[in-house]
């Protein structure tokens, strides 16, 4: 058993890095419930673990991507899959692309994850319309209750990524609906 | 992967929120040397959020809060388990100490050893059609002995006979809170008093009164069960499981909380039925089933062989993983699972008699899977 103060530590990793494992093991795994439960095995392996964590943060985001990156090899291995694609070429050390591609998409969903959850929630469904309705800042603003300054600070911070996001989100929205009506 | 890589990851991802500074742009480019398929991310950054935007929605419905909690229960449930191993320590020790004291008498029984072993692999046999009934006072009655049986609560007389209980002639009495409880590896048909008739698959539970009063017909269910209900428009028939609320007019429909951790799945199989949940509900038409759970409920096309097919006698799996597979096997015949690896996501179609000896059944698993399925006295190991 670890005392509280570790236990306390690796509950703040896991809320800091979480998604960018998940995200990180589903580029090799190609199957979330397969990445989700990879990156949990992996924390329960950390808790259980004696012996203490690196202390420098970067060191520690190295060794949380390493055991996930390892985990998540592994699983392809008794997946038995033959296909040389996902085998030793394009995730050995040779080739640093597919890892650094991994690597970005694990940071920026893990970032941008994290900076939608910190809109207040009805924001975060106000800043939606505004861009499918394209209600002003004015009106969202009265929508939300909040000042239009407000508005704006919280838009500034994502708007990029909620664009970005509510393209894909929309479309699948659409194809849903079609599908059952 | 160094931390060279990880650093350049950190440095793509501010830029394309826009959040780099002027010198960490600098640290970028240098890294672009070393790493020339970073380029590509740059150069075309809508391109590089909109690839990104794509895996958003992966993460949309997720509750952190909720998976640590699953990773906290699995880890502060390990203690135990090595308490347990270290008791088995103590056992084997003092077995040891028998086998130094009487060595030769060991020795003498050592060649009937294989045949026990065998005869504790045929102790695993199929569920039988068995259940307790917990009376409203608290008392216990056994089902399920073929001999039928009368039971007696207070005013109340009720016939059982083989694998049914039957209320539907339970008239004019004041109404009494029975619950049905079926063990691992058993099954229990029911017909509630207004004609309804209910089966309750292995390692389930029923709540229900033993006559309907008021407007509705309410019982409450754990685990799997496939209901019948009698038609009576005046009179809803609710089903309340976990934190879901099923609503039926004249309908058939299963309802199982075995399958997912805090969820519940329903598939209709005719009528209509609302789901409800938290404070969202959904009107469902036959075919279609939901999966509910946390005031979230999500519709979709269902299969109603997966429905029907345990209530008649089979396991039926349609793109079901192994390991689903497997504890719902498990639970039929009251064994353990001990999965000694990871089992891939692959999911199965297929079906399975319920009277087949266990042996059977691990043989056709080991057929259709990568794994090796084999039955170690009253366990499934899987390798």
């Amino acid at each position: 058993m670890k005392d509280i103060q570790t236990e306390m530590q690796i509950k703040k990793l896991f809320e800091q890095y979480y998604i960018a494992l998940v995200e990180f093991s589903w580029h090799i795994v190609k199957c979330r419930e397969t990445a989700f439960d990879i990156v949990q095995d992996t924390f329960v392996k950390i808790l259980e673990k004696a012996e203490t964590l690196p202390a420098q943060e970067n060191a520690l985001k190295g060794y949380l991507y390493s055991s996930v990156k390892n985990t998540s090899l592994n699983h392809l291995r008794h997946q038995k899959v033959t296909d040389a694609y996902y085998t030793s070429g394009t995730w050995g050390e040779a080739d640093e692309a597919p890892i650094l591609d991994a690597l970005i998409y694990a940071e920026t969903v893990n970032n941008l994850h994290k900076a939608i959850a910190s809109l207040p929630k009805s924001c975060q469904e106000v800043c939606k319309l505004t861009y499918i309705e394209g209600k002003s800042n004015a009106e969202a603003a009265e929508l939300c209750g909040v000042s239009i300054n407000t508005i704006k600070t919280q838009k500034r911070r994502s708007v990029e990524l909620l664009r970005h996001r509510l393209v894909p989100t929309l479309n699948s929205l659409k194809t849903l609906l079609f599908s059952f009506f | 992967m160094d931390t060279h890589h990880i650093r350049a990851a950190e440095l793509v991802a501010r830029y394309l929120q826009g959040e780099i500074t002027s010198k960490e742009a600098e640290e970028l480019i240098s890294l672009m040397e070393k790493y020339p398929s970073l380029r590509s991310w740059v150069e075309d950054k809508e391109a590089s959020l909109e690839k990104i935007g794509k895996r958003m929605s992966d993460y949309e419905s997720i509750d952190p809060e909720k998976d640590w909690q699953l990773i906290w229960d699995r880890y502060d449930r390990k203690p135990m388990q090595e308490r347990r191993f270290n008791k088995w320590w103590v056992v084997a020790a003092s077995i040891i100490a028998i086998c130094v004291v009487g060595g030769s008498l060991f020795w003498k029984e050592r060649s009937g050893l294989p045949k026990a072993e065998a005869q504790l692999a045929m102790e695993v046999t199929p569920g039988k059609e068995v259940a307790t009934l917990v009376l409203s006072d608290g008392s216990t009655v056994e089902l399920g002995d073929n001999s039928p049986q009368t039971i007696t609560d207070g005013a109340l007389q009720l016939a059982a006979s083989g694998s049914m209980l039957d209320y539907s002639e339970v008239k004019n009495t004041q109404p009494q809170i029975h619950k049905l409880q079926v063990p691992l590896g058993g099954t229990f048909q029911i017909q509630l008093s207004d004609g309804t008739k209910v089966w309750l698959n292995a390692d389930s539970e029923l709540e229900f009164p033993s006559t309907f009063v008021g407007d509705e017909r309410k019982v409450k269910v754990r685990g799997e069960a496939y209901f019948e209900v009698a038609k009576d428009p005046s009179k809803p028939f609710r089903v309340e499981v976990n934190d879901t609320q099923v609503e039926a007019l004249g309908t058939a429909f299963n309802i199982n909380t075995h399958l997912y951790r805090g969820t519940t799945k329903t598939i209709l199989t005719e009528g209509k039925i609302k789901v409800s949940s938290g404070g969202e509900s959904k009107v469902i038409e036959p075919g279609y089933g939901t999966i509910s759970g946390q005031g979230n409920i999500q519709v979709g096309k269902a299969d109603i062989e997966e429905a029907l097919a345990w209530k008649d006698g089979y396991f039926y799996f349609d793109s079901k993983n192994l390991r689903e597979v497997l504890e719902e096997v498990a639970r039929w015949y009251n064994v353990e699972v001990d999965m000694r690896n990871t089992l891939a996501n692959q999911k199965y179609r297929g079906g399975i008699k319920k009277s087949e000896s266990i042996q059977a059944v691990c043989a056709v698993l080991s057929d259709l899977t990568a794994y090796h399925v084999s039955i170690e006295r009253k366990k499934i190991v899987v390798k």
